[in-house]
C-alpha cells in the first residue's frame, strides 16, 4: 500500500512513506492514466483487506475459496486450504475433515446423535433466556411462571420450545442409545464411547427431571414428590435414605431448599457436567473412532464393497451444508410445532396438603412406577412361597429393592453391556462381529427390553391398576382437579370435559342425571355430558345389583350450575347412593368454578 | 443431494421458520405494534385473561372453604357475625379512604386477609375478629392464595351493592353492652373454658330445653343442614374442632366430639354459647339465625358426642 514512487515531491526523504504515497496518490489524481492507476491500486488493496478478513474468520480459506466452497465447486487454492481450517480454527478443530462415506447414510444413524446435540444447544439457549425471568424462590417461582406466560413476549414460545426440547432430547437420546445397541455400534473399539453414552442418557434424564419442579405447580411438586420419596428408601434406609432425601429435598419435604437444589442442578451442575460428558462422547466419536460404518458393509467379504465404505467425504462442504439443511428443518419443526399446537402444561400452584389424585411420574420414569405397582414378580414370587417354600417375597417386596436397588442395577447393566457382549464372544471363542445375524442373543435380549419396557411403562400409567372410589373416579373424569397429562409425551392434556365446555356451555340450572339417559339426536353438548356422567352412574348402580360391596346402590347423580360471581360459575356434581358399609357416607361432591376467560386448552 | 441444493433447502425452511416467529410476534407484541384495533384483543392478553380467571376460580375456592361462613355466601355479610364485603364502597375505595387507608383497594384487601385483625374492629356490630391467614403472619394461606382471594374478592366490583355495613355506633351499644375484655381476662374455650363461660349464664337461658327429641331424624338431618353451611367451616364436618378455618384461630374451636367437654356443656349453656357466641374467641353470636334453628343445629352438634 505505502510504496515510494519516482514523483515531484516538495518533501524530502525523510518524510514518512506513508506521507508521500499519499502526495504521490494525490499527483496520480491531475492525470487520466494517473486516475486509472488509482483506481486500479484502490480495487486491489480493497481485494486485499477483505479476503484477509475472509481468511482470518474462516482459518484459511480466501474469498474465492469460500466461494467455491459453497457453490460446491473443487478447492481454488493448493494445496487445499480446506484442510487448513481444520488446524487453524477452534470450532473446526473439534469436527472430523472427512467423514467415512457410509457412515452418514440417513437409514444408519438417522441422525439421532446430531439431533440430540442439537436439542441440547436449543434447550441451552431457550433455557438462558428464561432464567432472566424465572425466580427461584417459593413464594414467587410460580408467579414468575405466570409472568412469562402472560406479560413476557415471546415468552410462552420459549417455554414450550423449552418443554418439547425437552422431551423431544429424552425422546432422541433414547432412540440414539437404541439405534446404537441394534446396530452393534457399541463393540470393540467404541466400548468406552458407549459408557460416557449412558452416562449423558442419565445426564439427560436428570436434566429433565430437574426442570420438572422449577413452575412449582401441582405437576411438578408432586411428580417430584414421588421421585425423591423413592430416593428416601435406598439401603440402608437409616442413613443412605435419610442423607440422600435430605440432600435432594433440603428437608423432610420438598420446600424452599429443594426448590433452590433443583434450580441449581438443572442450570449450573446437570449442565455443566452434561458440556464435559458431551465433549469426551464427541470426541471419541469424531476425532477417534469415527461413526461406526453399517456393519453388512465393515464385515463385507468384498473388499470394493469395504473399500467403497471407507470413501471420504470432505465435512468442508458436503458436512456442513448438511447439518446446517437439517438444522434449519429441525428448528422449524419444533418452532413451528411450539407455535402453533403445543403449550407446556402450567397446573394450580403446589399445594403441599392437596395430593391430586392419579399423580404420576414424568412418562420417561413410568417404567419405575410400574414395577413398583408391579402385576408379575410379587405374585409369582408369593406362589413360590407358599408352594415351593423359597421366601423371596420379604426380601423383594420392598421400595428399596423395587425402586432403587433393580433401577440401579438396570443402568449398571447398561454401562456393562459391551463388556459382557466381548466376554460373550470371548467365551464362546468367536469373532465379535456387528451383524445382525451373529447377535441373535444380543438382538432378542435387546427387542425384550424394549418390550418391558413400553410394558412397564404402561403398568405405570393410572389406566392400570390403581382406582379410587368409584363416586370419586366418576368425579375425576369430567371434573379433574388438574388437567391430566396423557403417559405419551407432547399430547395434549385432558381437563376434563366440563371445563371443555366452558362458562358458555354451562347454563345455570339444576339437572337431575336421570332425566338426561338418552340424549335426543341433535342434542346440545351439555345435553351430551349429563347423558355422558348419567351413563356412568347408571353403570355404579347395576353393578351394585349385582354385587353386595361394588358400585354404588341406587346411586343417582345430580349436577347443578349456578351463577356465582360476573363472569363466574360454581358447577356441582353431587353423586348419592345408598350406604352399605359402616363409615360410607352415602354421598360424593365435587364442586368447580369456572370462569369465562379462563380457557384450558 | 449437491451442496447448492442443500443450501436452497436451508434457506427456505429458515424463511418458513419465520411464519410461525411472525404468528407469535403478531399475538404476542400485537398491541405494541399497533396492529389491533381498540376493542380486538391479542394472543397474550387472552393468556393474561385467562390465568387470572383461573386465579379468580381458585378464589372462589377457597372462599367457598374458609370465608363463606362468617361473610356470607355471595360476601353478603351475617349480621351480628362479620361485615358484608360484597359491597361498592368497600371496592371502589371509598371506605378505605374513609377510614384513612392511603394505598390501593387490593393491597387493603390483601393486608386484611394476610394480618387479619387483632380485635373485631365493631364488637357492637359484629362479634367475629377477623383471623388471620396469611402465612407470614402464621395462618395457613400462602401468599398466592391470598392474592387469588383478594382477585376473587374484586371480581365482585362490577355488581357490588351500597350496604350500609358499618351504621353509627351509638345506636348498637344501645342494643347491649359492647363485650371487650382485657386478654387476660378472657376466658378460654377448649375443655375448660367452656365451664368457665356456663357460671354466669344471663338469666332468660338458664335452664333452656329443646322442644325437639334428641334422636329425631328429620330434625337431625336440618341441623345438619345448617350446620354445614355455618359451623363446619370451624368446627369441622364431624364437629372435631378441625374445620378447614380451624387452623388460623386462636384459640381453637372446641371439639364437639369430645365427650368428656360435651359432659361439661350443659343444654342450656350450649344454647347460651351458640346464641351469644363465645367471648375472646372467634365463635360468633348466632342469635340471628332465630331459636329453633339454632336448638335443630345444637341437637345436630350433641350427636357427635352422643351426650345429651
Amino acid at each position: 500500500m505505502f510504496e515510494r514512487k519516482e514523483h515531484p515531491a516538495p518533501f524530502s526523504d525523510k518524510m514518512p512513506v506513508g506521507l508521500q504515497s499519499l502526495w504521490s496518490a494525490l499527483h496520480d489524481l491531475r492525470t487520466k492514466e494517473g486516475r486509472a492507476r488509482l483506481g486500479k491500486a484502490t480495487r486491489a488493496t480493497g481485494w486485499q483487506v477483505a479476503d484477509d478478513t475472509v481468511r482470518a474468520v474462516s482459518a484459511g480459506m480466501g474469498i474465492a475459496d469460500v466461494r467455491a466452497l459453497f457453490r460446491g465447486d473443487p478447492p481454488v487454492e493448493k494445496p487445499n486450504p480446506r484442510y487448513k481450517v481444520f488446524t487453524n480454527a477452534f470450532f473446526a478443530h473439534i469436527r472430523p475433515r472427512y467423514y467415512e462415506k457410509s457412515s452418514t447414510k440417513f437409514t444408519h444413524t438417522f441422525g439421532l446423535g446430531f439431533l440430540s446435540a442439537l436439542t441440547f444447544f436449543i434447550e441451552a439457549i431457550t433455557g438462558l433466556i428464561l432464567m432472566v425471568f424465572y425466580i427461584p424462590e417459593q413464594d414467587r417461582a410460580y408467579q414468575s411462571m405466570v409472568k412469562i406466560i402472560a406479560e413476557v413476549p415471546f415468552g410462552q414460545f420459549l417455554r414450550d420450545i423449552h418443554r418439547v426440547g425437552a422431551e423431544l432430547m429424552v425422546l432422541v437420546v433414547f432412540l440414539h442409545m437404541v439405534r446404537v445397541y441394534l446396530t452393534g455400534s457399541f463393540k470393540h473399539p467404541r466400548q468406552f464411547t458407549w459408557v460416557t453414552g449412558v452416562i449423558l442418557l442419565i445426564i439427560t434424564l436428570g436434566l429433565s427431571y430437574s426442570g420438572y419442579l422449577l413452575p412449582w405447580d401441582q405437576l411438578a411438586y408432586w411428580a417430584v414428590t414421588i421421585g425423591t420419596s423413592m430416593a428416601k428408601s435406598a439401603p440402608p434406609k437409616e442413613i443412605m435414605g435419610y442423607i440422600s432425601n435430605l440432600m435432594l429435598r433440603g428437608g423432610d419435604t420438598i420446600g424452599q431448599n429443594g426448590l433452590l437444589r433443583f434450580y441449581l442442578g438443572h442450570v449450573i451442575l446437570l449442565p455443566v457436567l452434561a458440556m464435559i460428558f458431551i465433549a469426551v462422547h464427541y470426541y471419541r466419536v469424531s476425532r477417534l473412532h469415527g461413526i461406526s460404518l453399517p456393519a453388512s458393509e465393515e464385515e463385507s467379504p468384498d473388499p470394493a464393497v469395504r473399500k467403497q465404505a471407507k470413501e471420504r467425504l470432505d465435512y468442508l462442504p458436503e458436512i456442513l451444508t448438511k447439518e446446517l439443511m437439517w438444522i434449519a428443518i429441525a428448528v422449524f419443526a419444533i418452532v413451528g410445532f411450539a407455535a402453533f399446537s403445543f403449550h407446556a402444561p402450567l397446573e394450580h400452584h403446589s399445594d403441599p396438603y392437596r395430593t391430586p389424585l392419579h399423580t404420576t411420574a414424568p412418562w420417561y420414569f413410568l417404567w419405575i412406577q410400574g414395577m413398583l405397582k408391579d402385576p408379575w414378580v410379587l405374585p409369582i414370587l408369593r406362589g413360590l412361597r407358599d408352594f415351593v417354600g423359597i421366601d423371596l417375597v420379604q426380601f423383594y417386596d420392598s421400595p428399596a429393592i423395587q425402586g432403587i436397588i433393580l433401577p440401579t442395577l438396570i443402568f449398571l447393566l447398561l454401562f456393562g453391556v459391551p463388556y459382557l457382549d466381548e466376554f460373550w464372544d470371548k467365551f464362546w471363542g468367536r469373532p465379535s462381529s456387528r451383524m445382525g445375524k451373529n447377535r441373535k442373543l444380543g438382538l432378542t435380549i435387546g427387542f425384550a427390553s424394549l418390550f418391558l419396557l413400553i410394558l412397564f411403562s404402561y403398568f405405570g400409567t393410572p389406566l392400570f391398576g390403581v382406582s379410587a372410589p368409584p363416586a370419586v373416579e366418576i368425579g375425576q373424569e369430567f371434573i379433574p382437579e388438574e388437567c391430566v397429562l396423557p403417559p405419551i409425551p407432547l399430547l395434549p392434556d385432558n381437563c376434563g370435559e366440563v371445563r371443555r365446555l366452558g362458562y358458555e356451555g354451562l347454563p345455570a340450572g339444576t339437572y337431575e342425571l336421570e332425566k338426561y339417559a338418552a340424549p335426543p339426536p341433535d342434542a346440545a353438548p351439555l345435553h351430551n355430558l349429563l347423558t355422558k356422567m348419567q351413563g356412568r352412574v347408571a353403570e355404579q348402580a347395576e353393578r351394585a345389583a349385582q354385587s353386595d360391596v361394588a358400585g354404588l346402590a341406587d346411586a343417582k347423580g345430580f349436577f347443578v350450575i349456578e351463577d356465582w360471581q360476573s363472569d363466574l360459575k360454581k358447577v356441582t356434581l353431587r353423586i348419592t347412593w345408598t350406604p352399605r358399609a359402616p363409615g360410607d357416607t352415602g354421598a360424593f361432591e365435587k364442586i368447580v368454578y369456572v370462569h369465562r376467560d379462563s380457557a384450558y386448552e | 443431494m449437491s451442496t447448492q441444493f442443500k443450501i436452497l433447502i436451508g434457506i427456505i425452511f429458515t424463511l418458513l421458520t419465520c411464519v410461525p416467529l411472525a404468528t407469535i410476534a403478531v399475538n404476542d407484541l400485537g398491541r405494541d405494534l399497533g396492529l389491533l384495533a381498540p376493542d380486538e384483543i391479542s394472543g397474550m392478553e387472552r393468556r393474561a385473561a385467562a390465568l387470572k380467571g383461573r386465579e379468580i376460580e381458585v378464589g372462589a375456592d377457597l372462599y367457598g372453604q374458609y370465608c363463606y361462613g362468617c361473610h356470607g355466601k355471595h360476601g353478603e355479610g351475617i349480621p351480628g357475625v362479620a361485615p358484608a364485603i360484597n359491597r361498592k364502597d368497600l371496592l371502589d375505595g371509598r371506605r378505605e379512604k374513609a377510614i384513612g387507608w392511603s394505598g390501593s383497594v387490593d393491597a387493603f384487601l390483601r393486608n386484611t386477609i394476610a394480618a387479619g385483625r387483632p380485635v373485631s374492629s365493631r364488637p357492637d356490630l359484629y362479634a367475629a375478629k377477623m383471623p388471620t391467614w396469611g402465612n407470614q403472619y402464621g395462618g395457613p394461606m400462602r401468599p398466592d392464595q391470598v392474592d387469588a382471594l383478594v382477585s376473587f374478592v374484586l371480581n365482585w366490583q362490577a355488581g357490588a351493592l351500597e350496604v350500609d355495613a358499618w351504621s353509627p355506633p351509638a345506636a348498637a351499644v344501645a342494643a347491649g353492652p359492647a363485650p371487650t375484655r382485657a386478654p387476660g381476662t378472657a376466658p378460654t374455650p377448649g375443655a375448660p373454658g367452656a365451664f368457665t363461660q356456663c357460671v354466669n349464664i344471663p338469666a332468660p337461658y338458664v335452664g333452656k330445653k329443646p322442644a325437639y327429641r334428641f334422636d329425631d331424624k328429620a330434625i337431625l338431618a336440618a341441623g345438619k343442614t345448617i350446620y354445614d353451611d355455618k359451623c363446619a367451616a370451624c368446627h369441622g364436618a364431624n364437629g372435631r374442632g378441625d374445620g378447614p378455618a380451624a387452623a388460623a384461630l386462636n384459640p381453637k374451636p372446641a371439639n364437639l366430639a369430645d365427650k368428656s367437654f360435651m359432659q361439661g356443656l350443659p343444654v342450656d349453656c350450649h344454647f347460651y354459647l351458640v346464641s351469644e357466641g363465645v367471648k375472646g374467641s372467634a365463635m360468633p353470636p348466632w342469635k340471628a339465625l332465630g331459636e329453633d334453628a339454632l336448638w335443630k343445629v345444637l341437637i345436630y352438634e350433641r350427636s357427635f358426642s352422643g351426650v345429651q
